[in-house]
């Protein structure tokens, strides 16, 4: 109780309340502008929460999460381009919407649904994750080891139609992260008698340069003019009570299948929207208005990926697991705060926990108000120059980087990163199973080292243990049930 | 130009695990026990050389079925799709991307000598010309931007760029 109240007191604070907005509003912006996301808003200002409160710096960025998955449905609707890939279902039916004159109620559709798929997936977070949480504290290393290789098993669901790809890529984090001195005998690793690299390489450039560069790289061919011709200012152009009553259903059913999917690790907004979309369509009673401007299919498809965001943080909040790309980097986020997601966050640091919970809550109906006032200024967003972005963008890159560890050295390793990123783009390799490696390669490698120790080198430590067992077969149960899925989309 | 991005993704990965064999036993020293330091990274090694000839194999399989995907792939591309196996390398994008790569590069390596605000006005200058930007206003508030930044970090947060 005590903790609820201290968090409760965190949350509220003006501090607080100034940042959650402002990491609305930057998520908002940075997912309605298309090739970036509040992925990557997240990479870039999340150097700067070294110098904030942990509470204040996690709800900072669980806005940019929040807000960027709603401002992707910005350019869906004006545009037909969505901001991020989880958008892309509700173009089909927010631009038809908006093409019939109605922007504002595709906006407000979308708007709605978003609140709310976030509320009902922040519940379940404050629900289900104290429950989980408490099981994982019972934990030994060989539990510990299965969890993370159950982690990894990720890497089928985002590694695209090749297994192969994603498995490599993580390997390849693995080794990066192996980089500096070995955490449990304290001898250097893979380090060629460079200095710099004695310290291993930090998480933060290697973010900044995986998430961010990439896609200044992308613009670097040439920057696409995009012109919002959306008249805002029809008179029936609105969303009523009663548009909302009717599909309220929707909403909460998709909301649901979001925060399902959401909690499955590897899995993901995208996904969850079109899921939604078509669960929708299935059982509406007005399935030919789908694909036509149908406010069900856009609430639909975005109560479904805003439903993703509370739930993909009950594996990494409760198991320290992260679920997707995003609370992937936002690992980043607790580390810089000397914080490590998982079981013992809720043991030793309670009332973070709840704040960040709180803050979440928070979060949603600040999005909701920011989009109902400040509709017409987000719309604008496509306005900012992009030639004029990336250079800015850039330089906060540098800055963010430096300011982190105070090394010049850290600043030029966002440039390999970078470089790696591209080229991994190029041969069709997907960059989040790296991301995934680096950050779940130290609790691979340092409990399967501890469970050997403890067993003497007997591996059957891993499936005496009837939860590590379990963990195990559920990474079996993951492969088969991706490659089956990447077979049948390969057919 | 085209690549098969499978083929060069197994080779290069391959002669990466290959390379990790070799250099572990000279950069990693050996634990007390089995289960030491040089341990996991053999374990990612191994799995880097399988997965690469995995990928490989398959790539390798697929050419000699003329159904197989590989000729989807190229069939895909005619028509203007590019598929996950094979990628288009566009010599006028890789000539932008390196430009703007170097720009970076010198960028980075020019704050230390001539301090942040100096290289960053000349990066941001030049990446505005080097997208061919003719408004005047963008090179007036990316300059005042970049003075922004410094000062604001610098009275703030009082963090000494360099």
């Amino acid at each position: 109780m005590e903790a609820l109240i201290q968090a409760l007191g965190t949350s509220f604070s003006p501090m607080n309340l100034l940042f959650m907005n402002l990491g609305v509003a930057i998520g908002i912006v940075f997912g309605a502008l298309p090739g970036l996301s509040g992925g990557v808003a997240i990479v870039l200002f999340m150097p700067f929460t070294f110098y904030l409160d942990p509470i204040v710096s996690l709800s900072w960025l669980l806005g940019m999460y929040c807000g960027g998955t709603y401002g992707g449905s910005i350019t869906a609707i004006l545009i037909n381009t969505p901001g991020t890939a989880a958008s892309a279902a509700t173009a089909m039916d927010g631009y038809a919407l908006a093409k019939k004159g109605k922007p504002v109620k595709a906006l407000m559709t979308a708007l709605a649904a978003s609140c709310i798929g976030g509320l009902i997936s922040t519940f379940m977070l404050i629900f289900i994750s104290p429950l989980l949480s408490r099981i994982a504290l019972k934990f030994g290393p060989a539990e510990y080891f299965s969890l993370a290789i159950f982690g990894l098993s990720i890497i089928s669901g985002v590694s695209g139609k090749n297994i192969f790809k994603g498995l490599l890529m993580g390997c390849l984090g693995m080794f990066v992260i192996m980089i500096g001195m070995d955490p449990m005998d304290g001898v250097q690793r893979l380090t060629f008698g460079n200095l710099y690299l004695a310290g291993g390489i930090d998480m933060i450039p290697a973010l900044i340069g995986l998430f961010a560069l990439s896609e200044m790289f992308n613009k670097a061919k040439g920057i696409e003019k995009i012109e919002v011709t959306a008249d805002f200012n029809q008179k029936d152009d609105r969303l009523t009570l009663n548009d909302v009553k009717g599909c309220m259903k929707t909403i909460v059913k998709s909301s649901g299948i979001g925060t399902i999917i959401g909690a499955l690790p590897g899995t993901g907004a995208a996904i969850a929207s079109f899921i939604s979309y078509n669960e929708a369509k299935r059982v509406s009673k007005h399935p030919e208005e789908f694909g036509n401007g149908s406010i069900e299919g856009i609430a639909a498809s975005e109560a479904g990926n805003n439903g993703v965001t509370g739930a993909t943080l009950i594996p990494l909040l409760s198991l320290g697991v992260p679920g997707d790309m995003v609370t992937a980097i936002l690992v980043g986020a607790f580390l810089m705060q000397g914080l490590t997601p998982g079981p013992t966050l809720f043991k030793n640091n309670l009332s973070l926990v709840y704040g960040i919970m709180i803050s979440l809550l928070a979060v949603n109906v600040f999005m909701y108000i920011q989009g109902r006032y400040f509709v017409k200024l987000f719309a604008q967003v496509n306005r900012i120059p992009m030639q004029a972005m990336i250079p800015v963008l850039f330089v906060l890159c540098v800055v963010g980087v430096f300011v982190a560890n105070n090394s010049m050295f850290d600043v030029k390793v966002i440039l390999i990163f970078g470089a790696l990123s591209y080229v991994a783009g190029k041969l069709k390799l997907p960059v989040t199973p790296l991301l995934l490696g680096i950050v779940l390669g130290p609790m691979a490698e340092q409990n399967f080292r501890r469970a050997l120790s403890l067993s003497k080198g007997s591996c059957l430590i891993f499936v005496t243990k009837p939860i590590s067992l379990f963990f195990l077969i559920l990474v079996a149960a993951t492969i088969v049930l991706f490659a089956r899925k990447n077979r049948k989309e390969a057919l | 130009m085209k690549i098969r991005t499978n083929l060069w993704s197994g080779i290069l990965f391959l002669m990466l695990g290959v390379a990790a064999l070799v250099v572990i036993p000279t950069q990693i020293p050996a634990g007390k026990n089995a289960y030491g330091p040089r341990l996991f990274p053999y374990i990612v090694s191994g799995i880097m050389i399988v997965s690469s000839l995995g990928l490989l194999a398959g790539e390798l399989g697929r050419k000699k079925t003329r159904g197989g995907r590989a000729f989807e792939g190229e069939k895909a591309l005619k028509d203007g799709n590019t598929p996950e196996d094979l990628t288009v390398l566009d010599a006028f994008e890789l000539k932008r991307v390196g430009l703007m790569f170097l720009m970076m590069t010198a960028y980075i390596f020019l704050i230390e000598p001539l301090g942040f605000v100096i290289s960053s006005l000349l990066f941001v200058w030049g990446i505005l010309i080097f997208f061919k930007s003719k408004r005047w206003s963008y090179y007036a508030v990316c300059g005042g931007l970049v003075v922004l930044i410094y000062y604001g970090f610098r009275i703030f947060l009082k963090v000494y760029l360099p």
